[in-house]
């Protein structure tokens, strides 16, 4: 009798609380594409985004023994520490012009990974979204901008971006509802 | 729903604030009002997620060349860091019970601390409803004595060996062998290695006292954990 399971990602977090670089390099095997492919895609330079990425990645071995698992999965967690850092650096950067299209193509853009049923809903649901909807959510979500800031990226009123940034959000968060039901 | 009259005012600010880019003040409201209102709670919830999800539609990408290598040479080397330091987490419970039932026994186990003989009562528990009598382990190791993993040897009915590969030998085909204390190297099966990685177990006649090496031989060399 023969049996086979891959370790979960709850189990390498565990590891890599306990100290265990073994469970350290096997994390990072099992998720350097998706955390460097969003360095990337939110700073738009190979050599920040790997900066970035390891930054990322030093992060959650420090703060392994804190993850708590009812306040999200662990991918999630990485990429949103993935996303701030990235946010910061390219505030750090102000050389760098932000660019909505290029990212807002990144998000579309199907991929070859497995993904849940929901995640290519929701990348259906944005490229549905009208463009004036999508770029300030993006912004917003992905480049952490607030409403004024976009208000005046975008050359709209406040109000207006707020309105935007609110029914975009709505819109996608329907397909959640719909794929949860 | 049980709605109350700012709940209308406060989901105008419910995108903001899932986005994580809500001004300081409409923030502090809005938390304070999600202490008293679930419906407006789980809505942010909700959002939350969305906003989590779209983060993670971005398209993975290939680090350069190195780039595994580069993180963990920033690591700090384990022997700096105490494993049994902090919250224990519920993948050490078993190793931890184990160290507990054969390397301190039941007068040790009265002089550690409440938490660890609940642990061990727990252990105890386990192994008489799985019908064991004990669970062992040892670090699997590659040629120059690095870590790449651990077995994992339960005495019971039946009883068994579970390899765990995390890091150290590359992908393929991998001969497991149980080698006795009388020197007698039995083959017990072939685990496959892929992405670096591998789980495989299998149920064995030996008994668990007898073993005294597992080794798992490839093409790209042999890893080796020793029983004691």
């Amino acid at each position: 009798m023969t049996f086979a399971v891959t370790l979960s990602d709850e189990s390498l977090i565990a590891g890599m609380a306990s100290g265990d670089t073994g469970a350290m390099a096997a994390f990072v095997r099992r998720f350097q594409a998706r955390v460097y492919g969003l360095a990337l895609a939110v700073v738009d330079d190979p050599g920040l985004a790997e900066e970035v990425a390891q930054d990322a990645f030093m992060r959650v071995w420090r703060h392994a023994a804190n993850y708590d698992p009812r306040r999200g999965r662990v991918p999630t967690w990485l990429l949103t520490i993935t996303r701030n850092l990235a946010v910061d650096a390219i505030r750090l950067r102000s050389d760098r012009p932000i660019d909505p299209e290029r990212l807002m193509v990144a998000l579309m853009t199907e991929t070859n990974e497995p993904e849940y049923d929901w995640t290519e809903q929701l990348r259906v649901a944005l490229r549905a979204l009208p463009t004036d909807q999508a770029r300030p959510v993006v912004l917003a979500v992905v480049y952490g901008l607030t409403a004024k800031e976009i208000a005046e990226q975008e050359g709209i009123p406040l109000g207006t971006a707020k309105t935007r940034i609110r029914r975009g959000l709505a819109r996608l968060r329907q397909v959640l509802v719909a794929s949860d039901g | 729903m049980d709605e109350r009259p700012e709940c209308a005012e406060i989901r105008e600010l419910l995108p903001e604030l899932a986005a994580g880019v809500a001004a300081g003040d409409e923030r502090a409201r809005a938390l304070a009002h999600h202490g008293m209102c679930g419906d407006c709670r789980r809505e942010l919830e909700v959002m939350a997620t969305v906003a989590d999800e779209l983060v993670a539609l971005a398209t993975p990408v290939e680090p350069p060349g190195g780039f595994e290598s580069a993180v963990l040479a920033k690591v700090a080397p384990p022997s700096s860091r105490r494993w049994w330091h902090g919250a224990m987490r519920p993948a050490m419970a078993v190793a931890l019970a184990t160290a507990i039932g054969i390397g301190i026994g039941a007068i040790g186990a009265m002089q550690v601390t409440a938490d660890d003989r609940r642990l061990a009562g727990l252990y105890r528990h386990t192994l008489q409803i799985a019908g064991g009598r004990y669970l062992t382990a040892s670090q699997l190791t590659v040629s120059d004595g690095s870590r790449a993993g651990t077995v994992f040897a339960y005495q019971g009915t039946p009883s068994w060996v579970f390899v765990a590969v995390w890091s150290g030998t590359v992908d393929g085909p991998y001969q497991v062998d149980l080698v006795t204390r009388g020197g007698e190297q039995r083959p017990i099966g072939t685990m496959v290695v892929a992405d670096g990685e591998s789980s495989w177990g299998v149920v064995i006649e030996v008994d668990v006292a007898q073993i005294a090496e597992i080794r798992i031989s490839g093409a790209a060399g042999r890893l080796t954990a020793v029983f004691r």
